[in-house]
C-alpha cells in the first residue's frame, strides 16, 4: 500500500466530523476492522492511519445506517458471516430478495431445494445482480452457480471476489481472494470484477429489513 | 454428553471436560479444557487448559493456561490468565489480576491491580488502584482512581477520568518512582479529565488537565481547562 492511500486519524475525524469517542466505540463493536488501524511513526510519535477509501466509505455507511439500526445490528451487516443461516425459497421470493427467474436458474443447476443456506442465497443474489446488469449470459450464470457452490466455502468467510474474463467469446469465471494482480494476454477481456463483501452487505441489509 | 458435578476438597487432581458445577477447595490441578456452568475455586488452582463457564468465582490463587471465556467473573486474590480473557457481562477483581493475552469485557471493575501485555476493550472500565496495559485501553466510560504507579500505551474512549485515590504517602515523597501517577503515550476521547498523568499527546473535545499533569501536546476541539500546576508544552485548538 503506498503513502497516498492512507489517511491519518486526525484528518479522518476532521473530514467526517465524527469524534474520537465514536471512532473507538465503532472499533469496539467491530464496525471497523482491526486491520485497518495502521500504526506508523510520525514526528509526534506513533500515529494511526487508515486505508483512505475503505474507511471513508465505511464511515459514510455507518453514519447513514446508524439511525435505523443498532450498533450490534450494524456490526452484523459488516461482518462476512451472517446470523441468518438459511431461508426457504418461497420466503426469498415473497420478500422480494431474489426473483423467481434467477432462482429457477439456480435450481436448474443445483436441484430443487426447500431452504437455501446463506451462501446459496448469496449465490442467487449475485447471479441475479449480474444477469440484470447484462454482464453475463445465462450459460455463464450456470458456471457461476457451479463455481460458487463448489469453491465459495473454501474462503471460510474471508473476503474474496468474483471475476469474469472472456477470450474469443469463451468465458472464464473465477473466484479469487484478490484479482488485483492477474494479467492476461491482450485478446482476453475483463468483463467484470465483483468483490463479494459489498454484495454480502447489501444482501444482509435486505434480509434484516424484511425481517423487521 | 451429560454434565456431571466436580467437587474436590483437599489436595487433588482432575481431568478437564464437560461439567455442570465445579467446586474446588484446597490445592487443585486440572489438566485439560474445562467447560462448566459454574466454577468456584477456593485456595490454589492450576488449570492447564481453557476455561469456559457462565460464572467464575476465585478466592485465593489461580492460574489458567488457556483462554478464559465467561459471562460473569468474580476474582479475589492473585489470578493469572496466560491467554486471552473474554467476559460477556461483568468482571470484578479484588487483588491482583494478570492477563497475558488481553481482556475483552463489558463491565470491568478492578480493586487492586490489572496487568496485561495486550489490550483491554470494554464498555465500562473502573479501577481503584493501578494498571499496566501494554496495548490499547478502549472503553466507553473510563474511571480511574490511582493509588499506585500505572502505565498504558494508549487510551481511547467516550469519557475518560483519571484521579488520585488517596493523599500523597510518605514513601512517595522520598521515592518518586512509587508515586501514584499514570503514564501514557496517547489519550484520545470526547471528554477527558486528568490528574497526575504524564502523556505525550492528549486529544479530545473537552479536555481538563488537572494537578500533577505533564502533557506534551494537547489538541482540543471545544474547550481546554487547565489547572495552575499542570504542565502543558503545547496546546492547540482544532
Amino acid at each position: 500500500m503506498n503513502e497516498e492511500d492512507l489517511i491519518s486519524k486526525k484528518e479522518l475525524l476532521e473530514l467526517t466530523g465524527i469524534s474520537y469517542g465514536q471512532l473507538y466505540r465503532w472499533k469496539r463493536k467491530n464496525l471497523i476492522p482491526e486491520e485497518w488501524f495502521v500504526r506508523k511513526s510520525a514526528f509526534t510519535g506513533q500515529e494511526t492511519f487508515f486505508p483512505k477509501d475503505k474507511i471513508l466509505q465505511r464511515i459514510e455507511r455507518i453514519k447513514n445506517m446508524k439511525d435505523g439500526l443498532s450498533l450490534d445490528e450494524l456490526a452484523d451487516v459488516f461482518s462476512p458471516s451472517s446470523n441468518i443461516q438459511s431461508m426457504s425459497s418461497a420466503q426469498l421470493i415473497e420478500r422480494n430478495i431474489v426473483t423467481s427467474i434467477s432462482l429457477a436458474l439456480f435450481e436448474e443447476v443445483a436441484g430443487r431445494q426447500e431452504t437455501l443456506s446463506f451462501d446459496d442465497i448469496l449465490t442467487v443474489y449475485v447471479l441475479q445482480k449480474l444477469l440484470q446488469g447484462g454482464d453475463m449470459t445465462r450459460d455463464e450464470g450456470k458456471m457461476l452457480i457451479a463455481v460458487m457452490r463448489e469453491h465459495y466455502g473454501a474462503f471460510a468467510s474471508k473476503p474474496c471476489e468474483l471475476a469474469l474474463v472472456r477470450k474469443m467469446g469463451v468465458p472464464l469465471l473465477f473466484l479469487a481472494e484478490s484479482a488485483e494482480q492477474i494479467y492476461f494476454d491482450k485478446d482476453a477481456k475483463w468483463i467484470f470484477r465483483l468483490p463479494l463483501a459489498a454484495s454480502i452487505e447489501e444482501l444482509k441489509l435486505k434480509l434484516n429489513e424484511t425481517e423487521a | 454428553m451429560e454434565r456431571t458435578e466436580m467437587s474436590i476438597s483437599g489436595i487433588g487432581r482432575s481431568q478437564g471436560g464437560l461439567y455442570s458445577h465445579v467446586r474446588l477447595d484446597g490445592m487443585v490441578k486440572i489438566n485439560g479444557d474445562t467447560d462448566c456452568l459454574s466454577f468456584d475455586s477456593n485456595g490454589t488452582l492450576t488449570l492447564e487448559g481453557a476455561l469456559q463457564s457462565e460464572a467464575v468465582t476465585v478466592n485465593g490463587t489461580a492460574t489458567v493456561e488457556g483462554r478464559v471465556n465467561a459471562n460473569r467473573m468474580m476474582l479475589d486474590g492473585l489470578v493469572t490468565f496466560k491467554d486471552q480473557a473474554v467476559c460477556h457481562e461483568s468482571l470484578t477483581a479484588n487483588g491482583r489480576l494478570s492477563i497475558a493475552g488481553g481482556l475483552i469485557g463489558e463491565k470491568v471493575e478492578i480493586f487492586g491491580s490489572l496487568k496485561t501485555r495486550g489490550g483491554v476493550q470494554c464498555e465500562w472500565f473502573h479501577v481503584h488502584g493501578g494498571f499496566n496495559i501494554g496495548g490499547l485501553l478502549n472503553a466507553g466510560m473510563i474511571d480511574v482512581k490511582l493509588s499506585m504507579p500505572s502505565k498504558v500505551n494508549e487510551i481511547g474512549g467516550d469519557a475518560i477520568s483519571v484521579k488520585r485515590f488517596k493523599k500523597v504517602s510518605v514513601l512517595e515523597q522520598v521515592v518518586p518512582a512509587f508515586s501514584a501517577r499514570l503514564q501514557a503515550e496517547v489519550i484520545e476521547g470526547d471528554e477527558i479529565d486528568l490528574e497526575y498523568t504524564e502523556a505525550n499527546i492528549v486529544r479530545g473535545n473537552v479536555v481538563r488537565i488537572g494537578k500533577g499533569c505533564k502533557i506534551g501536546r494537547v489538541e482540543y476541539k471545544d474547550r481546554l481547562i487547565r489547572e495552575d500546576d499542570a504542565t502543558i508544552e503545547k496546546a492547540q485548538q482544532i
